[in-house]
């Protein structure tokens, strides 16, 4: 396993390591710049990370769109094993940058403990780079799933009035940046990561139907 | 200059045969078609829609808008395509100039955002014409539609196309992308008021207010609008010749 690992984070290449490291510093620098008058965390951990974290998934974590794809297809015994790693490899590395951006950030403007940050960035970033996921696994196009993903994002972003209607603050996006004294965004967030699960259980169906396919 | 023409062409052709254009096309119109629609609940939640000059303004600020974005995932990909398949070390081998090969592929992608837009933009105006419950003279409709084209579809596809097709071509598509949310996503976060807009919002900028103004808020910040102007189609003709400046683009030497 870690040697598969090993080998998909070379497949990943430096540039990833790079941009990731320049968007996190990117957002120190800001944390410590932005004063009062931004609400930093929501924007930064709620709405900006997580959709960092779909384009690292959609772009460096490919599926469908990978050159090899057929090829794994045909060779793997469960190609779900391969879609899930390589997502857990750029999830999880982005997820780490995040945390340690939220760990300098927290040192410069102590306004929310860790783990309340943890809660606001999981659950859509789990959510909008599973759906990215989900698009890689049925479109052969470059950055097609990323462009999807980032259509949803910024909809989600421009329709905040919504929040208005009863209902809708449990599953918005966003919550904490649209309404942050919102009582239910707890249980918002559950849903989404919940959501998020449930994309994943379509993307197994789905890599089972090409396994199946490729083996008869 | 018929080599570069060739180029405009293709360019145009393919990206409308592509089902992505159209996908993107769709989602933006059924996105604005939500949001104003003249049905009743839409025109009790949206003060001024049985106005057709608001109806414009607020089809490209807002959903123009999602539009752009899209376009500019479809745009980005041109330089970076042409190196991973080879088709530029083709191309270099030809009797094909550098800025005949750049000035093809800006143009060509101008010209496509440019014909997208106006498409979007008519089409919402003609359902809007349709379907409006009360009567509109025709000419209500086609003044405010045409004033968008020339003062805000024209930069912003400048500004959206060349930005997307020349900047892949300097950096990874990846950390464009990166900038590119970032920009749309403070346009997204903006609430307009009464003030003057920061220069660089991409369809709410204060050019759009050329289209309609809010009755209540007076506005005459001519400075602004310029501002506006600037930014979109300055940055846009920068952007398109740092690449023609740039060496390493076409020799690697």
């Amino acid at each position: 396993m870690i040697r598969r690992a090993t080998s998909e984070i070379k497949i990943i290449g430096i540039n990833f390591f790079i941009i990731s490291a320049a968007f996190t510093s990117a957002l120190i620098v800001l944390s410590v710049i932005a004063g009062e008058l931004l609400n930093f965390y929501p924007v930064s951990f709620e709405v900006m990370f997580p959709f960092f974290v779909t384009i690292a998934v959609g772009e460096w974590g490919k599926t469908r769109a990978d050159s090899n794809f057929d090829m794994i297809a045909a060779q793997s015994n469960s190609l779900f094993h391969w879609v899930l790693l390589r997502y857990v490899i750029t999830f999880g590395i982005s997820s780490l940058f995040a945390i340690f951006c939220m760990m300098l950030s927290s040192a410069f403007r102590y306004e929310l403990p860790l783990w309340e940050l943890l809660i606001i960035y999981l659950p859509p970033a789990f959510f909008l780079s599973s759906l990215c996921a989900l698009f890689g696994i049925y479109y052969t196009g470059e950055h097609i799933a990323t462009l999807a993903c980032g259509i949803v994002w910024l909809i989600v972003l421009l329709v905040r009035s919504l929040l208005r209607i009863s209902g809708v603050e449990y599953i918005y996006l966003f919550i904490r940046y649209a309404d942050e004294q919102n009582p239910v965004w707890l249980w918002n967030k559950i849903i989404i990561a919940a959501i998020g699960l449930f994309l994943w259980g379509v993307i197994y169906l789905k890599c089972k139907k090409i396994n199946n396919f490729c083996f008869t | 200059m018929r080599k570069m023409i060739a180029i405009i062409r293709y360019e145009y052709k393919m990206q409308f045969e592509r089902l992505a254009t159209w996908g993107v096309l769709l989602a933006a119109t059924v996105f604005a078609l939500l949001d104003n629609y003249p049905s009743a609940s839409n025109l009790a939640r949206l003060e001024f829609l049985n106005e057709p000059a608001y109806f414009v303004y607020r089809t490209m600020s807002l959903n123009g808008f999602v539009l752009m974005f899209g376009l500019m995932f479809l745009l980005a990909e041109r330089f970076p395509l042409d190196h991973k398949t080879g088709m530029k070390l083709l191309l270099m081998s030809h009797a094909l100039q550098k800025r005949q090969y750049i000035l093809g592929k800006l143009l060509g992608g101008f010209l496509y955002a440019f014909s997208i837009l106006c498409i979007f933009l008519t089409l919402n105006t003609a359902v809007y014409f349709v379907a409006a419950p009360f009567p509109i003279p025709l000419l209500d409709c086609i003044v405010p539609l045409v004033k968008a084209i020339i003062v805000s579809a024209f930069p912003v596809s400048l500004f959206v196309s060349l930005c997307s097709v020349a900047l892949p071509g300097m950096i990874d598509i990846r950390l464009f992308y990166l900038f590119a949310a970032i920009l749309f996503g403070i346009n997204a976060a903006y609430v307009g008021s009464a003030n003057a807009a920061p220069f660089y919002m991409i369809t709410s900028g204060d050019l759009i207010r050329l289209i309609w103004v809010n009755p209540k808020w007076s506005f005459n910040d001519t400075g602004s609008i310029i501002a506006n102007g600037a930014f979109l189609m300055g940055s846009g003709l920068v952007f398109g010749s740092l690449l023609i400046l740039r060496h390493k683009f076409w020799r690697s030497e």
